[in-house]
């Protein structure tokens, strides 16, 4: 529930504040952020509607293997870029303070290792904790 | 947490109607991001992704308050599973009977 409150509000943050105000030599972010959102979340969703449909839950733990990495670093690189600009208010720069801290410290360290584990765990490649026990 | 089997109904209900929507939605934002000029692309997919994210957020808040009520009303929680049970029992009145002893 926490991962979800944090993750959520820096989603939010970017779609109103960092986002828009990305220079438009880097338009390219826009792409990479929303695209790696939307491949996450139709993957996730499906995996809610068809719950019967075993590929359908294997896709959901191993989509994010690849789409948080590009998600984490080009919004941490979107926040950095609109820091470094001029007269923010100071709620936004502590809001990019924030975001920038979870994507390049937290992300990395904490959410990826969770998310490739259960990623190699639903392809095969990496034992359960159950299995490990027999 | 293991929420108890006569609450697991509405509860699911609630979940899968808002599932199908999110994911026509982010499929859209998904053929967006596809189809549109990186320019362009936040104006025209922001609205949809600020409105797929407060389901999100909704379903944060709806699991937040489960736990609430949970950990608030767990004594009162127990009378109710008793009376849905013995609704649904054919031994109904001996069930909602005892309760009240």
């Amino acid at each position: 529930m926490v991962l979800g409150t944090v993750l959520h509000m820096i989603r939010l943050t970017a779609l109103t504040q960092v986002l828009p105000r990305c220079p438009a030599t880097h338009a390219w972010l826009a792409t990479a952020v929303l695209g790696s959102w939307a491949v996450t979340e139709v993957s996730r969703y499906t995996m809610y509607v068809f719950k019967s449909f075993g590929p359908a839950r294997v896709l959901r733990m191993v989509v994010p293997i690849v789409t948080f990495p590009i998600g984490c670093s080009t919004e941490a690189y979107s926040a950095w870029l609109v820091f470094q600009q001029d007269n923010l208010p100071v709620a936004l720069k502590a809001a990019l303070t924030g975001m920038l801290a979870i994507n390049v410290l937290l992300g990395p360290t904490m959410a990826y290792p969770v998310f490739l584990k259960k990623g190699l765990e639903a392809m095969g490649l990496r034992k359960t904790k159950e299995k490990k026990k027999e | 947490m293991l929420i108890p089997s006569v609450f697991q109904p509405p509860l699911s209900t609630v979940v899968d109607a808002l599932n199908p929507i999110a994911l026509v939605g982010w499929s859209y934002v998904a053929m967006l991001v596809a189809t549109t000029p990186a320019e362009n692309l936040n104006e025209a997919a922001a609205p949809a992704c600020i409105a797929l994210e407060i389901i999100c957020v909704l379903e944060v808040v709806r699991m937040a308050l489960v736990r609430l009520y949970f950990s608030c009303f767990k004594p009162f929680m127990s009378v109710r599973i008793h009376f849905k049970l013995a609704a649904s029992s054919s031994h109904s009145f001996q069930c909602v009977s005892r309760l009240f002893r």
